[in-house]
Order: structure tokens, then sequence, then C-alpha cells
């Protein structure tokens, strides 16, 4: 009877204690919408009724915001970045960086440009978005460290755990450029190839030697403004 | 595509245990809804902490980013703050408004906050969170088709088809215009 009670009190315990936490009456209730609702939504014509509680004016409010938006590009340029000091990429390019070209006019040579340039536009964008990704965690970083050294400073014993934690965030950024750098050279060497089938067009249709003369300094010229130089 | 290391905006302080929003695909069909395309996240709440915090990762800076917080009870306002680097500086503020919402909208990488705090508890409302697909951006061309290309050899001697072209037009007329004032002045 001494061991029954001895095992039985302590789960019966529990078993009360684990429906009290669930039972508590100040705890938050936090409820995420599953795929079936997003389907519902996705299908939504009309009014809303039928949905979870609170799903259909948030929906509604979203939905007005979205009413006047009829152009994607547009809405998008509407916005600003979260952060002010944020990094959103870059797209120009200066004057003496542009390439002339020889076959603009061409029907034939604008037919054979398409796949390059489409290549090149492609890696314009992930090399601009990859700078500002580097920008940002490196700007990320350096503030964690700067707020977790001053604030370590103050309370002696988070100093100590701080600094394994400061030493996780500066391994994290070594391995996040040694990640940049992989991509760079991928994204560098997919350049090449789009610029080699820009020459290519050129040498039928518009200029001979197009590659060395302009393509050349263009390439030099991406190479260096999106090479990590910390 | 690379992600950043930073997963929430950085704190050091372990009672903030922030709520990972999952974004889930949202693609409606019909043609007019087309902008609407992207991943979304609606997620009821009743809150009954002083301050509940909430993440979101996998945005990007090439697509619109909405947030919404709609009260059920409109008297009973929300303060609603978004953070990027962390915890201490919001970047956007505000509260619900005598309808019982608030929205923001911006661009953003990755990763970023939602602190919500209710005048009163416990609070009931909906957070909803939507990335848009990323926008069709038209990137400034390379390719100057007016730009000169410098003397060397080539095809057209290094400068453009339509470059020679303005030049013999431009050489015609000046002979016509030489003939004609000749003609003239031997009439007279």
């Amino acid at each position: 009877m001494r061991y029954i009670r001895q095992i039985l009190l302590p789960v019966l315990f529990l078993l009360v204690s684990a429906g009290a936490v669930k039972a508590q009456p100040g705890a938050n209730e936090i409820d995420q919408a599953t795929e079936q609702t997003m389907q519902l939504l996705e299908q939504l014509f009309g009014n809303m009724e039928g949905f979870e509680e609170g799903v259909g004016p948030a929906f509604e409010a979203f939905r007005n915001g979205m009413g006047i938006v009829r152009d994607g590009l547009e809405f998008y340029n509407s916005m600003q970045a979260l952060d002010e000091n944020e990094c959103v990429p870059d797209f120009t390019t200066p004057a003496e960086a542009m390439m002339p070209t020889g076959c603009a006019d061409n029907e034939e040579c604008a037919s054979c440009y398409d796949e390059s340039i489409n290549r090149l536009n492609t890696v314009r964008k992930s090399l601009a978005r990859m700078r500002c990704i580097y920008t940002n965690t490196k700007k990320f970083t350096d503030a964690a460290i700067s707020f977790g050294d001053n604030v370590s400073g103050i309370h002696g014993v988070m100093g100590i755990a701080w600094q394994n934690e400061r030493r996780g965030i500066e391994k994290s950024l070594q391995d996040f450029e040694k990640t940049y750098d992989k991509k760079y050279a991928d994204l560098m060497g997919s350049m090449q190839t789009a610029l080699n089938g820009i020459n290519a067009c050129e040498a039928k249709f518009g200029m001979r030697d197009w590659y060395q003369r302009f393509g050349f300094l263009y390439f030099e010229m991406m190479k260096e403004k999106y090479k990590r130089d910390d | 595509m690379l992600y950043a290391l930073s997963a929430q905006p950085f704190n050091l302080d372990t009672a903030i245990n922030p709520v990972e929003l999952k974004l889930l695909p949202f693609k409606p069909t019909a043609k007019e809804r087309e902008l609407e395309k992207g991943r979304m996240n609606i997620t009821r709440v009743t809150q009954s902490d002083d301050t509940l915090y909430y993440f979101v990762q996998g945005a990007s800076i090439y697509s619109p980013v909405y947030v919404g917080v709609t009260s059920l009870d409109p008297a009973n306002k929300i303060d609603v703050r978004l953070h990027k680097m962390n915890w201490k500086n919001a970047n956007r503020s505000g509260s619900t408004d005598d309808k019982g919402q608030w929205s923001e909208k911006f661009k953003t990488e990755n990763d970023f906050g939602i602190m919500v705090i209710p005048h009163s508890k416990p609070a009931k409302y909906t957070l909803l969170v939507w990335v848009g697909d990323e926008a069709k951006i038209e990137l400034p061309p390379v390719l100057d088709k007016d730009k000169d290309a410098a003397s060397g050899g080539g095809k057209g001697g290094g400068m453009s088809q339509s470059t020679i072209l303005y030049i013999v037009i431009g050489a015609l007329a000046v002979i016509v215009a030489f003939l004609f004032f000749k003609l003239k002045n031997r009439k007279s």
C-alpha cells in the first residue's frame, strides 16, 4: 500500500498539475490558420461566412488594402524598406561601364541575344540581393556584438555566458562569409557565360571582338563591385 | 539562395520567446486576384500577457510585405511595433484604429519581428502577414545602342550599323545641299 501510494500519488499529482496548466485562465491562446483555411480563402468569392472568428475581418482588411493595386511592380516600388538603413538592391550602372551594341536594331540579333540577356539580368539581380544580405547581416552582427558587449559589462554573471554566445555569432558570420564567397564565384562564372553569349551574337551580327573591347571591362567592374572587401 | 544568420530581432533576454508565424502558400486562382499571390499567415490570438513577440522568416527584398492586426473589440486598442535589428528599437509602430485595425506595408530581406501590446487583457485579435510573390523588376539595360563604340576592327569598323547609317544620311544631305546651292548660283 505504501509503495502504491508512493508511485500513484506523484503520477496523480503530475496529471492534475498538467491539467491545471492547460486550463490556466491566464494563458495565451495562439492559433495559426491551416493550409485548409488558406485553400478556402484562395477560392473565396463573396462573403466571409463560415470562417473561424477573426479571420474574416482580418482578411477583408487585407483585401481592402490591396483593392486599389493594379500593378504589382508599382505596388512594390511604392514601399519603403522596413529599416531605413537596410540595404536595397542598386542596379545602376555607371555610364562608363555601359556597353555599346552593334546589333540592337537587328531582329535576328535580338532573338540571338535573348537567352544571354536574361541570364545576365538574373545574375545582376542575384548579385545585388546577395550583396544586400551580406551588408545587412554584417550590420546585424556588429550591432548584436556591440549590444552584448555593453550589456554583459553591466551584469557579471551574464558576461561569461555572453562570451560563448559571442563566439557563436562570430563563427556564424565566418561561415556566412564562406558561403558568400562561394556563391559569388558561381555567379561571376554565370555572368562570364552570359557575356560570352552576347559576344557570340555580336560577332555574328554586330561587332567583332566585342568581349575583349567592352564585355571584359564590364565584367571586371562587376567583379570588383560585388567582391567582399572585409 | 543565401540566407542571413539572423532568425529574429536580436535579444539576450531569456524572457522573450518569440513565436514564429509560418508562412503558407497562398495562390488564388481567379485572374483578378493575381496580385494576392504569395505566402500568408493568419493567426488568431487571445493574449493574456502584457506583451507578445512574433517573428516571420523568408521575406525577400523583391517582395511586398503586409502586416495587419485586427482587434475583435475595437474599443480595446492594441499597440503594434515592427522590429528588424533588435527588440529594443522599433522600425514602425502604431495602434489599432476605431475599427480595430492597423496595418503596414514594406519590403525587407528574410526576417522581422512583431511586438503586440494590448491596452487591456485578455485581448482577442487576428494577425495577418502576407509576403507577395517577387515583383517583376525591370533592370535598367547595360547595353546602350546609342553609345558609340571606340575605333577598332570589326564589321562596322568598331561602330554600330545604325551609327554608320546616320553618317551616310548626313553625308548625302550635305552633298544634296551643296549641289542645290551650286545649281541655284549658276541659274542666277
